[in-house]
């Protein structure tokens, strides 16, 4: 090899050499690993504020949907289980007397506070204070759950919060709150017992809470002065209950029973309660209504020899306190629907 | 090149050093350019062909993916929290996110695909889930899970920069999965690609440039420099018979001759000698030639020449007259020796140490 070739030969190798080299410094590094972000600072909610209102906005819609066509199918698939029955059940009192169509009360579309809960399994709860849609009214607590993953969150009822009762504090919605079963240990009661409890105070008074334990709460004072009412005006110019007696028997439904808690670790829980106001008339003694109202106008009969009776359902809203804070359980809302009346 | 060797006898061995000097520096000024030259070449190649790509893109293709395509929490800021993702589909694409379990939660059994990273620059990694589950999904696109739906035309695309705020928009979180469907029954996608601007550079740039640039300005200052003094040998009568043969009595014309060299005529700090016969930045410690004059004009005397002459020659205009430089030779011989005992040699002797002086030879150079 001459001394030429073998310099371009050096020469090129060399060159070659360095362009291998810098190219290989060229070359970018491998991709790193997935980022899985930063951790959260605790736990988070699942739904957002904004989801949670969507769900309303759905409710809302098929609410008004049904109220308008009159038709109970329209409340699926958001509004189930006893919401749905006491609407169907309103429905069919509005056919009889379309006057009651002014009772159609409903949630609005939007939520003044979103309870967002921080539980990722199933069935999943929530909860609303929902605006009312009619302007001026006191705004609905709304329970919200979901059965599984592919299932809408649904709503079995509302309950319009009550006047003059402080409120418990909850946790924002960006924050969320865990849900609470109807067998939460760490109140002051089970979810469960407050909603017996309060179920047997409305039905027989407070004799049958000596320990005090329900707060005193408009709902329960509003009923016992209607039937006392009532009674005095069944009774009048006579003895006590000389003509009839009246009572109404509460009892709460198992299966809905949900909450939410609050910032203070207590709960603020829905519950269903159905009762039936009853006026025993006495033997011999007659009920004559001299107008039709609009029991009268569902029974089709203003003359009762032996009872007269109204079935009601009631959405009630309960916050109980925590076990290490102690305190009443304190019903904060209710929502009332006359599901029908029957008589003889 | 012509050795030292070949120089005819009448050459001294300091002119033969001083052009393989000159040589060499021309020699080593063009290497230097040479690799200047080269790293600055490469400095522009790092910036042009040899530069990182302005992005990269990370796909896959999906031939039996399911009904839905899943990309894993963080998939898209592997390369970085811009870019964009594009998505292809039979149909408009839906992509939709939501919590960090509801995705597999509502997907349950199905079969759908995950894109589960990026193994390297060019390709995602996918893993088929469920790949005997159902591949149908009913109404994909209206779970309450869903935190955002949006529906695109195929190809869909996803801002990563806008989707990045978005998911970090509120308290700090892990990211998210992005769950990519069509119609519930068709595939969820058929491909997948995600790419990520880079603004990388080759580090080593700036120092192929800062050193190539160094490189060919020393070079170009050596070149020159050589070029410089070769054509200053060039352009004075060193290979005159004068210089050639110092020694030939016959040859060195009397003006040639230099100033006396009596101390007492020009000492060192002899007030007539000029100024201005210092080179220009030259050292003032060491002799300054006279405008014109030649270090073989040092040697120049004759020794069969008488002093008288001389003396002659001391009526030279002052300016002229190198004065200095002889007194500093005369300081750099011994000095107890009296010029007229052997002139030559004393002279002799101090060129020897003039040549060796690299102060001197700098001097020279300036001129």
């Amino acid at each position: 090899m001459s001394t030429l070739n073998r310099r371009s030969l050096l020469t090129g190798g060399g060159a070659l050499a360095l362009a291998g080299f810098l190219t290989a410094c060229s070359e970018e590094a491998p991709p790193p690993a997935v980022p899985t972000g930063p951790k959260a600072e605790s736990s988070l909610p699942v739904v957002t504020a904004e989801q949670l209102g969507s769900y309303l906005e759905a409710i809302h819609s098929s609410l008004q949907q049904a109220d308008e066509a009159r038709d109970a199918a329209l409340l699926a698939p958001r509004v189930v289980g006893s919401a749905a029955r006491f609407r169907q059940a309103t429905y069919e009192i509005i056919a009889k007397d379309d006057t009651w169509a002014q009772n159609l009360a409903r949630p609005g579309a939007s939520a003044v506070v979103p309870i967002t809960s921080t539980q990722a399994e199933f069935p999943r709860t929530a909860m609303a204070l929902a605006a009312a849609e009619t302007e001026g009214a006191a705004p609905y607590f709304m329970i919200l759950q979901q059965a599984d993953a592919r299932s809408p969150y649904t709503t079995w009822g509302w309950a319009q919060q009550a006047v003059g009762i402080d409120m418990p504090a909850v946790a924002s919605p960006q924050v969320g709150g865990e849900s609470v079963p109807a067998d939460a240990a760490d109140l002051v009661m089970t979810p469960a017992d407050a909603l017996a409890l309060y179920a047997s105070v409305l039905s027989n008074g407070d004799t049958v809470d000596p320990e005090d334990k329900l707060a005193p709460n408009p709902f329960q004072t509003g009923t016992f002065q209607q039937i006392q009412t009532e009674r005095a005006e069944l009774n009048a110019g006579v003895q006590q209950d000389e003509v009839a007696t009246i009572h109404e028997e509460y009892a709460a439904s198992p299966d809905e029973i949900a909450g939410m808690r609050t910032e203070d670790g207590g709960a603020i829980i829905l519950g269903t309660l159905t009762s039936s106001r009853t006026v025993a008339i006495k033997d011999g003694a007659k009920v004559n209504y001299a107008e039709d109202n609009i029991y009268t106008r569902i029974i089709g009969r203003k003359e009762f020899s032996k009872e007269y009776v109204r079935d009601y359902g009631t959405t009630v809203a309960l916050y109980i306190p925590a076990a290490a804070v102690g305190g009443q359980v304190q019903p904060i809302g209710a929502t009332r629907t006359v599901l029908g009346a029957h008589g003889e | 090149m012509q050795g030292c060797a070949e120089v005819p006898v009448s050459v001294s061995w300091k002119d033969c050093d001083e052009k393989e000097s000159v040589i060499i520096h021309k020699i080593i000024a063009i290497v230097l350019i040479v690799l200047g030259l080269t790293g600055l070449a490469l400095g522009r190649l790092g910036e042009t062909v040899w530069a990182p790509e302005t992005s990269r893109t990370a796909s896959v293709a999906l031939s039996d993916p399911g009904a839905a395509v899943v990309l894993d929490p963080g998939l898209l800021y592997v390369g970085g929290h811009e870019g964009e993702a594009t998505i292809t589909g039979a149909s408009d694409v839906s992509v939709i996110t939501a919590g960090p379990e509801d995705i597999t939660a509502y997907l349950g059994d199905a079969k759908y695909t995950r894109v589960t990273g990026v193994p390297d620059w060019s390709t995602l990694s996918t893993e088929v889930v469920n790949p005997e589950g159902p591949a149908t999904l009913d109404s994909p696109t209206a779970s309450d899970l869903w935190r955002s739906v949006d529906t695109q035309p195929s190809p869909a695309t996803i801002d990563i920069a806008a989707f990045s705020q978005e998911e970090t928009r509120t308290n700090p979180q892990p990211y998210r999965p992005i769950l990519l469907v069509t119609d519930g029954a068709s595939p969820g996608a058929e491909q997948v690609s995600i790419t990520w601007p880079v603004d990388a550079k080759n580090a080593w740039v700036p120092y192929a440039y800062a050193a190539g640039a160094t490189l060919a300005i020393l070079g170009l200052l050596l070149l020159v420099v050589s070029l410089g003094s070769s054509r200053r040998r060039e352009s004075v009568p060193a290979s005159s018979p004068a210089l050639a043969a110092p020694f030939d009595a016959s040859a060195a014309p009397a003006g040639a001759s230099v100033a006396p060299a009596d101390a007492s005529v020009a000492p060192v700090s002899a007030p007539e000698a000029p100024v201005a016969a210092s080179g220009p930045g030259s050292d003032p410690a060491v002799p300054a030639a006279a405008p014109g004059s030649h270090r073989a004009e040092r040697i120049a005397p004759d020794p069969e020449q008488p002093l008288a002459p001389v003396a002659e020659s001391s009526e030279l205009p002052t300016a002229e007259q190198p004065t200095e430089r002889l007194a500093r030779v005369d300081e750099g011989l011994d000095g107890d020796a009296p010029m007229d005992e052997n002139p030559a040699a004393a002279l002799e002797n101090d060129a020897d140490r003039i040549v060796e002086d690299p102060s001197t030879s700098a001097q020279e150079d300036n001129r």
